[in-house]
């Protein structure tokens, strides 16, 4: 493999990890849904039964009928969700999401090393416009995996707690 | 004058400690990929992960389950100093002993 074809590797490294973070995102996203959902879980139940009682419309006034209702329509098609199973989801999701940013890190030591090691064997096409830009990459991700470790600590405690 | 011998002290003693824990043996790190395993302390596992970087480096070498390997045990010296997780040089310790061969 000559050093063009070897920086390629490392790109394309880098574009794959970019793609496997941004499908663990969206699952991570799913998953802050399911907790939002755990956590209204009790307010539905408790909406449901005010629905099956008989003097229920008349009991309250029409704009807040509607309103019941409408939340349960909204969440009749919602699978209930079981507090250990979101638990495990949960860490086992954000593992992978922050192996995959340290890789992704990793990956970037490598391509930074790479143009440090290698100035003249550039091939055109991945020349970089700007000599910051691995660096501001760098430091967008490790924010991003900073920011995730946090928010999924917190989501998790909370949904544990609950 | 009494209170600064006292603190001198207490410097001494920290900086015994320092450099006792420093000295220590530390326990082995372990990692594993595919039919790859290394059980070795931190700083021999740092220059094998080191030296497998640069053998890979130098010949254009690919190899996804030794590069996997190689993160493996550059991620686990990593996490046992706590270091920034863009940090992956040696810690300084270690890098007085390997005199800048990487």
């Amino acid at each position: 493999m000559d050093k063009g074809a070897q920086l390629d590797t490392l790109w394309e490294s880098h574009n794959f990890y970019l793609k496997q973070i941004d499908t663990l995102e969206g699952e991570f996203s799913f998953l802050s849904e399911r907790a939002k959902l755990f956590f209204y879980q009790p307010l539905i139940e408790a909406m449901r039964q005010m629905k099956s009682d008989v003097h229920f419309k008349e009991s309250l006034p029409p704009d807040v009928v509607a309103d019941v209702e409408s939340v349960i329509e909204d969440y009749n098609e919602e699978v209930p969700v079981e507090k250990q199973t979101l638990l495990s989801q949960i860490k086992n999701t954000s593992k992978d999401l922050e192996a995959l940013y340290r890789k992704h890190l990793h990956t970037l030591r490598d391509i930074k090393a790479f143009y440090k090691n290698y100035p003249y064997n550039i091939p055109p096409q991945h020349e970089l416009s700007s000599t910051s830009l691995l660096d501001n990459i760098n430091d967008s991700t490790k924010e991003l995996l900073k920011v995730h470790c946090k928010v999924a600590r917190t989501l998790y405690k909370q949904v544990k707690n609950y | 004058m009494l209170g600064n011998i006292k603190l001198e002290a207490i410097e001494d003693l920290k900086m015994t400690r320092a450099e006792t824990k420093a000295q220590a043996p530390h326990p082995p790190l372990e990692v594993r990929e595919h039919q790859l395993h290394l059980v070795a302390d931190p700083l021999r596992m740092k220059i094998i992960a080191e030296a497998v970087g640069k053998y890979m480096d130098e010949h254009s070498f690919e190899d996804t389950t030794l590069s996997d390997f190689r993160y493996n045990m550059e991620a686990s010296y990593q996490s046992f100093y706590s270091l920034d997780q863009d940090d992956w040089d040696f810690v300084p310790e270690h890098k007085e002993q390997v005199h800048g061969a990487f």
